[in-house]
């Protein structure tokens, strides 16, 4: 009788023994969650912040809540719903910034406003409908606060400072990191001096007139032209000049007066010079046209300077007009671009010359144009 | 002297001289390659005192794809008009500032793609007195040369301007407002175009800044900022500044195209209607509180609709002889009359009323039936 009794308590003590290991902790406790972190949007000491949580289910089931415990150094204000959310995984669509989720993470899309708690150190997010949670799928959500102070990372600084997520299935403690104030740590001035630039390019060195075969007396002979392209960051613009070494095409083996097909004559008209009207076969001459050629994105505004802007004055395109402006021995304006940057605007400079039959006849008839640029002041 | 030794003598000159002729045909040839030159800062600013030496430090990169021989040239410049276009000029008779001024390189090579730095330094003599505008000019050795035969050389240039005071005893620095005005003293919708003209009637070249504080019913409802490119006012010369107020609902925008404003054929830029509110400009690389001031304001459309007499005041400053602030302050009104709007609202306002006043009229009539009728009876 003593013996069974004795018997029973033994074999009571291995039951308990082996429940008490076999049983799933499940049946007692939470599961730990596979995975899970809360990313503040600041890590500095007594900063308001927000955040980010992710974590991943390891038990399947649904839950009606996420429960985020912040470490007992922080301070929160007690409120319901004072804390917002949302689940926009990459709000500035540019795949970074502070929202930015770590990759494959899906939206606990019923995730609602959260409740603060300052006794428990807690915001409790209720999740409606009893969302059901996939296994080892990543669930991402952000909180901002609605209010100044109703999450604040507190005085104290830490490597290691405990806290907590939680759902009704799973949870797992975390650590928080909470910076020195005095340095900033989590953030990073970033300055940079960008220093103003004129970029001046001229297309060609040399330029044909006209751009094939020999000048013909009976029409407007035209060259390619070149073109003087901009880039600058200066906002007041820029302006360019020509200037013509002969004012005129000089044929050096003819020699002399004889041998200058000259340029049109300066003409002024209302104040601004006009460009001259060609007349082949009736007269000997040589001037410039320019027009646009090219507007890059740029927040300046073209102009051809009135002389030389043929397209205006006839109407036609730079291509079919038939008048030029003179090629004079100073610099003259020829265009620029005003009230902006310039991102690859450009003048086309073409030469132009008409010659009558009685022209003397040469190879060499050239000039040299010079063309410069510069910013506005 | 035996004719073998003459001989043997013209083989060892001509063996002496011929590697160099041969070099100098090299250093001479025409370039071939497009010129592109790009250079920093602009413009340059420098402040000295009679007997000083200072100097300052210019970039210069090519990119013309090869190794180039460039050179410094040295130019003036002074306003070209009233928008802060310069003039190049060629150095003049008693220009002797010119002599003041040296490079430490005044010709070099400029490998492809890479910045050279260049210093430009002035020996500012003790007679020397208030400002002075230089162009340093860079260009590419060789290109002035004729070009090949039937071609016009085309040379470049990009110049860098520099401006320097020099303080003496007499320096004036002084603006004078010849101008406040408004393009249309009533406009239908924004924008209302500003003009600021200024004189600088002293001997030293100003930058001044401000802006336009527009209200109505003595509460703020705009900012314009005034120069906002930081444009100088060079002395003895004028220059006209435009802004413009556009934040209102709606508004006349420029009209876009291929990224540019369109311009009609008289210049003008080509405006139509837009149905929303203009966005603070995020290009701008310098705060000037009109951008902030906007971005502060309401996007509701209703409270930016402009109706009504508007004052817009002037206030803008330069620094004088000492560094302190000078205002210069004048107000104007204008009106905005959306008249179009108002003639559509009358109309609707008239067709009402005349409906009102028909069913009034038939209503009575109606009376005076049923009360004749119901005597008969």
């Amino acid at each position: 009788m003593r013996q069974g009794r004795w018997l029973g308590l033994r074999v009571g003590l291995v039951v308990a023994t082996l429940l008490t290991v076999w049983l799933p902790s499940g049946a007692f406790a939470l599961g730990h969650l596979e995975l899970s972190m809360v990313r503040l949007n600041r890590m500095v000491q007594s900063t308001d912040t927000g955040g980010t949580v992710c974590f991943t289910p390891d038990t399947a089931g649904s839950t009606s809540s996420v429960v985020v415990t912040f470490p007992s150094t922080f301070s929160l204000t007690t409120g319901t719903g004072n804390v917002a959310v949302d689940t926009t995984a990459d709000p500035d669509a540019v795949g970074s910034g502070n929202l930015y989720w770590p990759s494959g993470a899906n939206a606990l899309t019923n995730v609602q406003a959260g409740d603060a708690n300052n006794g428990a150190h807690t915001i409790t997010f209720a999740v409606s409908a009893a969302m059901t949670l996939t296994v080892g799928t990543l669930y991402c959500f952000n909180f901002n606060p609605t209010d100044t102070s109703v999450l604040n990372t507190g005085s104290t600084v830490g490597d290691s400072l405990e806290g907590s997520v939680a759902t009704n299935l799973d949870s797992q403690n975390i650590a928080f990191s909470v910076l020195d104030g005095t340095s900033n740590w989590d953030q990073v001035t970033v300055s940079a001096v960008v220093p103003p630039i004129f970029q001046f390019t001229l297309g060609a060195a040399s330029d044909t007139v006209p751009s094939s075969g020999n000048l013909n007396y009976q029409q407007v002979n035209e060259s390619t032209g070149v073109s003087v392209t901009v880039h600058t960051n200066a906002k007041q613009g820029w302006v360019a000049w020509a200037k013509s070494s002969n004012q005129g095409l000089q044929s050096t083996a003819i020699g002399g007066p004889t041998g200058l097909i000259g340029s049109v004559p300066w003409a002024a008209s209302g104040g601004n010079g006009v460009p001259t009207l060609l007349a082949p076969g009736s007269a000997s001459n040589y001037g410039l046209a320019v027009g646009v050629n090219v507007s890059g994105t740029s927040t300046c505004t073209m102009a051809v300077a009135p002389e030389y802007n043929v397209s205006a004055h006839d109407g036609s395109p730079l291509g079919t007009s038939k008048y030029a402006g003179a090629a004079t021995a100073n610099f003259q304006q020829i265009g620029g671009c005003s009230g902006g940057t310039s991102n690859g605007d450009s003048l086309l400079l073409k030469e132009r010359v008409t010659i009558t039959s009685t022209t003397p006849a040469a190879t060499d008839y050239t000039d040299t144009l010079t063309v410069v640029g510069a910013g506005n002041f | 002297m035996s004719i073998k030794r003459v001989f043997f003598g013209l083989v060892a000159v001509a063996m002496a001289v011929a590697p160099a002729w041969s070099g100098a045909a090299n250093a001479a040839a025409r370039p071939t390659a497009p010129l592109k030159l790009t250079t920093s800062p602009l413009p340059v600013v420098l402040t000295a005192k009679p007997g000083d030496k200072v100097s300052t430090d210019i970039k210069i990169k090519q990119s013309g794809g090869d190794t180039e021989q460039l050179q410094v040239s040295l130019m003036k410049f002074s306003a070209q008009g009233e928008s802060g276009q310069p003039k190049l000029s060629d150095r003049g008779p008693g220009d002797d500032y010119f002599d003041w001024v040296t490079f430490d390189k005044p010709t070099f090579t400029a490998p492809n793609d890479v910045w050279q730095t260049i210093k430009m330094s002035v020996n500012v003599p003790k007679s020397a007195a208030f400002s002075y505008y230089y162009a340093v000019v860079f260009s590419r050795v060789g290109d002035n040369l004729k070009a090949g035969s039937g071609q016009n050389g085309i040379a470049g240039g990009t110049a860098v301007l520099v401006m320097m005071s020099v303080d003496h005893p007499g320096a004036k620095r002084s603006l004078k407002l010849l101008d406040f005005s408004v393009a249309h003293r009533v406009v239908e919708f924004l924008p209302a175009d500003f003009t600021v003209r200024l004189q600088n009637d002293g001997n030293i070249f100003v930058r001044p800044g401000g802006n336009i504080f527009i209200s109505q019913g003595g509460k703020q409802v705009g900012l314009v900022t005034v120069n906002s490119e930081l444009g100088t006012v060079l002395s003895n010369s004028s220059r006209i500044y435009t802004s413009e107020w556009s934040y209102g609902f709606p508004y006349f925008d420029d009209v876009k195209m291929d990224g540019k404003n369109k311009i009609d054929k008289k210049g003008n830029p080509v405006r139509a209607l837009s149905w929303g509110l203009p966005e603070p400009d995020k290009t701008t690389a310098i705060p000037t509180g009109q951008d902030e001031f906007i971005a502060k304001q309401s996007r509701n459309p209703l409270t930016n609709f402009r109706f009504g007499e508007y004052t817009a005041h002037l206030l803008i400053t330069y620094p004088d002889n000492f560094g302190r602030d000078v205002p210069i302050e004048s107000t104007l009104t204008f009106w905005v009359i959306p008249w179009r709007m108002l003639l559509v609202l009358l109309a609707i306002l008239l067709v009402i009323g005349f409906g009102v006043y028909s069913s009034v009229r038939r209503a009575m009539g109606w009376a005076k039936v049923v009360r004749k009728y119901g005597k008969r009876r």
